[in-house]
């Protein structure tokens, strides 16, 4: 739901990198999105398209990589697909802890 | 050309949370961000809160609402100082408009320090603001499968207040299932049943509350 909040986020860093790197042009931003982060991949997309829209960017792609939710066992350390509530499927733990899928990482950036 | 970044999206959120609980523990302020739906009561658990504790304990108030000052105004009427965020249709509170608010707060003259969240069960979740503990705010009428539904606030939260819960011989809210799978989520959580307009149960609450201030008074 606060999907323009978070490609503000995005842009400023795509930007500050420009810059760093006197470069001109944004071409593609990549970004890895987890299952579990809140935010909703078409969301983004389409909050990024609108927003880049009304800069010099105009044109420039979003490109996300889904990372899938990960859980680690408490008990056995078995690590396995994540779905909430769900127990161990190697020993029947409870509350396996999310090890990956929350994360919002701008991995890079492509720019001429 | 291609440019490696790998930087986190959230940083400048995590980054201004770092701020505010270094300016807030320095002063030996707690800190608690409550979240919830709306509607489940979180104005009406923090208006009890507020006249039980206020002579015991200094505090004040940092209301989070989309549009109105509302919940502000009820707060205010307990006499404690209290500062309105509006975050104009926002869905969550960050850390910058907390720092903002915080500021505006007598802060020398506090120890505990209760922020309520925008109504909502998912955005508030990624956003830390600074706070010691999350608290979410679950009522009865909701339904039991909200913690699956909203796996991250009730993952993140150290304390679940379950309100309303004098509506439970009147739903079919099934207290065995809520309790399997909030522990499923979280285990370390600790649930308190209440009722804040009948004042059911809140003496756990405040215990609760009295105990994060207190440890925090002699550094333990």
């Amino acid at each position: 739901m606060h999907e323009t909040a978070l490609v503000s986020g995005i842009m400023k860093i795509a930007f500050e990198q420009l810059e760093n790197h006197r470069l001109n042009r944004l071409v593609a931003i990549k970004l890895k999105v987890g299952e579990f982060s809140g935010a909703f991949p078409d969301a983004l997309r389409f909050a990024f398209e609108a927003m880049v829209a009304e800069t010099e960017h105009s044109g420039a792609r979003l490109e996300i990589e889904e990372i899938p939710g990960r859980g680690l066992c408490r008990f056995c350390q078995a690590e396995f697909s994540y779905t909430p509530g769900m127990e161990c499927p190697s020993c029947g733990g409870l509350a396996p802890k999310l090890v990956q899928g929350e994360e919002m990482l701008l991995e890079s950036i492509e720019a001429e | 050309m291609e440019i490696k970044v790998v930087a986190n999206v959230l940083k400048a959120n995590e980054d201004m949370a770092v701020v505010n609980r270094e300016i807030l523990s320095r002063r030996g302020i707690r800190v608690v961000n409550m979240i919830s739906s709306p509607g489940a009561g979180k104005t009406t658990i923090l208006e009890r809160t507020v006249e039980a504790l206020k002579n015991e304990i200094p505090m004040a108030v940092i209301e989070g609402d989309l549009m109105t000052t509302r919940d502000a105004e009820r707060i205010n009427r307990h006499g404690v100082p209290v500062v309105q965020i509006n975050t104009q249709g926002g869905c969550h509170l960050d850390a910058n408009m907390v720092n903002k608010a915080m500021l505006e707060l007598p802060l020398d003259e506090i120890k505990l320090l209760i922020i309520e969240n925008v109504g909502n069960l998912v955005c508030p979740a990624s956003f830390d603001l600074g706070e010691d503990a999350k608290v979410v705010v679950l009522s009865v009428p909701e339904g039991d499968d909200k913690p699956l539904k909203y796996p991250q606030v009730f993952s993140k939260a150290g304390i679940c207040l379950l309100n309303k819960i004098d509506y439970l011989p009147h739903s079919n809210f099934n207290l065995k299932q809520f309790y399997q799978d909030a522990a499923a989520l979280n285990p370390e959580q600790k649930v308190f049943e209440v009722s804040a307009l009948r004042e059911d149960g809140m003496q756990n609450w405040y215990n609760y509350l009295r105990e994060l201030v207190r440890k925090n008074r002699f550094g333990l």
